[in-house]
């Protein structure tokens, strides 16, 4: 039994490294002298990572009229920021979706997570927020922690869970009181030890907070706003019973009418449906 | 009077109140009756409600599904007010949100024919 988040985390650290790939890719896009050529040579010795980020860049996400052949392409096109948190999404996927938990249902587990990335980034672009593709990474990786552990620690989780439905309680308050930490923790350090920037692993950890800052980041209010509209649409599961409470902060800040809702709803489903195309 | 949202505003509907664009510039006074022209010039001002006298939608179409399967309905609406236990009701994101997944609960899973 662990003690700490960073003991699971530390035990699980081969388990759970990202491919050198995206470390190279990251330090690229990063280096100011840098070309598109370069990033686009990195990604390109990953044949089957090339295929897959110009499968994505030519759906219909992005509605380009002509075919997107190379990388390079694709970098003029969407830029190399964008084109980095592609890749992270990509690898994160790549990564999780061998491991199989028996006392998990993956598939819930990444319906719920890709729709909170789709609904994360129809938001941001909706709050006309720059570099939306980061959105879509938070929101795919938001409960990555709560993945690890039910890896890690299946039987502990599988009481945890037990108990949150018999006391009908939320699951990460639940976690919290018999481990002393909770997912959104093992997750940041887990984001931490990717060397992912600061704002990703704040959103995550603060995702289920009861947030009390005024200015608090656009992103770990998208993201604590886009978790509670996937678990109120049922998309997937992640072992939470019920919705999380909305933080009425985190909506001010996001400065929507509620209006808007049905809108960015509507542009989900649709989405979704793309996105099931992609990664079945 | 009662709000209407931007996916149900139709031609023909009263204003009972002004509708401002983004910085409260006026762009179509109470009392005058929407037409085909104001629904794109609402679209293209990012217009996400409009208020119009009441009693002009009720007449439009009703819900009826409350009336057809009280029973039904309740059941859903149960299950739901369960689901978002731990939200304020009252908060209007989240009302529209509950609104929304009850509307498709009731989609998904309708009163069985007896």
């Amino acid at each position: 039994m662990f003690t700490s988040a960073e003991e699971l985390i530390e035990h699980s650290s081969p388990m759970v490294s990202l491919p050198e790939v995206f470390y190279r890719v990251n330090e690229a896009v990063e280096d100011p002298e840098c070309s598109f050529a370069e990033i686009a040579h990195i990604i390109g010795q990953d044949s089957a990572l090339s295929v897959r980020l110009l499968k994505i860049v030519n759906s219909p996400f992005y509605g380009f009229d002509q075919e997107i052949e190379t990388i390079t392409h694709a970098i003029t096109i969407i830029g190399m920021a964008q084109l980095r948190d592609l890749v992270l999404a990509t690898v994160v996927l790549n990564k999780f979706r061998g491991l199989s938990g028996q006392e998990m249902d993956m598939k819930g587990f990444w319906l719920h997570n890709i729709a909170c990335g789709l609904m994360a980034r129809v938001m941001a672009t909706f709050c006309h927020e720059k570099r939306v593709e980061r959105y879509y990474v938070l929101g795919l990786i938001h409960d990555i922690g709560r993945l690890l552990m039910f890896l890690v620690i299946p039987e502990q989780m599988n009481q945890a869970l037990q108990k949150a439905k018999l006391e009908e309680r939320l699951l990460h308050e639940v976690e919290k009181e018999m481990f002393g930490f909770d997912h959104s923790q093992v997750g940041c350090l887990l984001i931490r030890s990717w060397k992912l920037p600061d704002l990703f692993q704040s959103a995550v950890q603060h995702c289920h907070d009861s947030m009390v800052d005024a200015d608090l980041p656009m992103e770990t209010a998208i993201l604590h706003i886009s978790d509670i509209v996937v678990h109120a649409l049922e998309f997937g599961t992640t072992g939470e019973h019920f919705v999380p409470p909305l933080n009425s902060m985190a909506w001010n800040r996001i400065e929507l009418s509620s209006s808007m809702i049905p809108l960015m709803i509507k542009q989900l489903d649709r989405e979704m449906e793309e996105a099931l195309k992609i990664f079945n | 009077m009662k709000n209407i949202k931007w996916d149900e505003i139709r031609a023909g509907m009263v204003l009972a109140r002004d509708v401002k664009g983004r910085f409260g510039r006026g762009l179509l006074l109470a009392g005058n009756v929407v037409t085909e022209k104001h629904l794109k010039i609402f679209k293209s001002w990012g217009i996400t409600e409009i208020i119009v006298e009441k009693n002009q939608v009720d007449s439009a179409e009703g819900l009826n599904e409350q009336a057809e399967a009280p029973a039904h309905y309740d059941r859903i609406e149960r299950r739901m007010k369960e689901l978002f236990k731990f939200n304020d009701i009252k908060h209007p994101a989240v009302r529209e949100l509950f609104q929304i997944s009850l509307n498709r609960n009731l989609n998904l899973h309708p009163p069985q024919e007896p």
